[in-house]
């Protein structure tokens, strides 16, 4: 300890009612910083304002993207309605997509992991 | 806690306080939450540089948490990391306690210091409630003011279990997670302040 807190009961009592009242001052500075957080958003939006316009621009130029594809490799047995469904679930979910592929899950419990394969072997490059 | 705080709590509040609804906080935002470390840790080690280790530490665990993308890291930081240095503490700070050094009667001072800590600090948050309603249009439940205690989240539990039982309406858990998380930032930065400015060693 110091010259001015002795090690003793005293000391520690002192240290305490010093921490006590530091600590009114430390969180008060912390509600003073957190009342500006509010401007953080307003800042927020003033930034990604051009994005979004641009975006929303795009977006109202280009074709509707939940289209169901035209032709659904393994999915001739799934009613167009459930076709449709399913593209607007994930239009809603994900916004612009292009879907590669739909068909009956008749793979087991692992959904995540055969649409995965799935993804890949979309892309698989061709022997030429 | 569950003991200490309710007699407490009860006995600096009137029944009609300690069933002051609050109405629900405004949504925070993710830009927000991800600002929010960054900016504490930023003005914390620019104007108190000896508490900088401590806080920068407490602010990159709520980053890792909070930023979204690093969920491993997160649950690493959350879980086994800090489980290990739960058991490391643990047997280090037991391993002192030799018997003729813990066994004595200012171990027992101690604890009972800390026992009217605890209910100073409860009767002080409740106080400092009831001051701040005579200057707010919206009323604060004054029990929220005894979770300033840095027990999370047992102290803001006992805040919410004593609201609950004297008006089942009053859901006040989030509302006192504020000042049970304000008690911790606020102790670690004054703690450390006041450590490394006094030089208590």
């Amino acid at each position: 300890m110091n010259a001015f807190i002795p090690d003793t009961m005293q000391g520690a009592l002192l240290l305490s009612a010093i921490d006590f009242f530091l600590s009114f001052f430390v969180i008060s500075f912390i509600g003073v910083v957190l009342a500006g957080f509010p401007l953080l958003n307003r800042i927020g939006a003033w930034v990604t304002k051009p994005s979004k316009a641009k975006a929303a621009a795009s977006k109202a130029s280009e074709k509707p993207a939940a289209q169901p594809p035209a032709s659904v490799p393994g999915g001739d047995d799934i009613p167009p309605d459930d076709l449709a469904v399913i593209a607007a679930v994930v239009a809603a979910m994900i916004g612009d997509h292009r879907i590669l592929h739909i068909e009956r899950q008749a793979r087991g419990a692992e959904w995540s992991s055969a649409g995965r394969m799935a993804q890949h072997h979309s892309h698989t490059p061709r022997d030429r | 806690m569950p003991m200490i705080q309710p007699p407490v709590m009860k006995l600096l509040t009137t029944k009609e306080e300690r069933q002051i609804g609050m109405a629900q906080s405004r949504k925070v935002t993710k830009l927000e939450k991800i600002a929010f470390p960054v900016v504490i840790a930023i003005i914390v080690n620019l104007f108190f540089p000896p508490v900088a280790p401590l806080i920068t530490m407490l602010m990159l665990g709520n980053l890792l948490k909070e930023c979204g993308v690093t969920d491993r890291l997160s649950k690493t930081a959350a879980g086994g990391l800090m489980n290990v240095i739960i058991m490391i503490l643990t047997v280090a700070i037991g391993s002192t306690m030799a018997a003729d050094k813990f066994l004595t009667w200012q171990t027992i001072e101690i604890v009972v210091l800390g026992l009217i800590a605890f209910m100073v600090g409860t009767g002080s948050g409740v106080i400092t409630a009831k001051i701040m309603n005579l200057f707010l249009k919206t009323k604060i439940n004054p029990l929220i003011g005894s979770a300033g205690i840095a027990s999370v989240p047992i102290a803001a539990r006992v805040s919410h279990i004593v609201a609950y039982k004297e008006n089942p309406n009053n859901l006040l858990i989030y509302h006192a997670m504020g000042p049970n998380l304000a008690g911790v930032f606020g102790t670690a930065i004054s703690g450390g302040i006041m450590l490394a400015l006094i030089g208590v060693s």
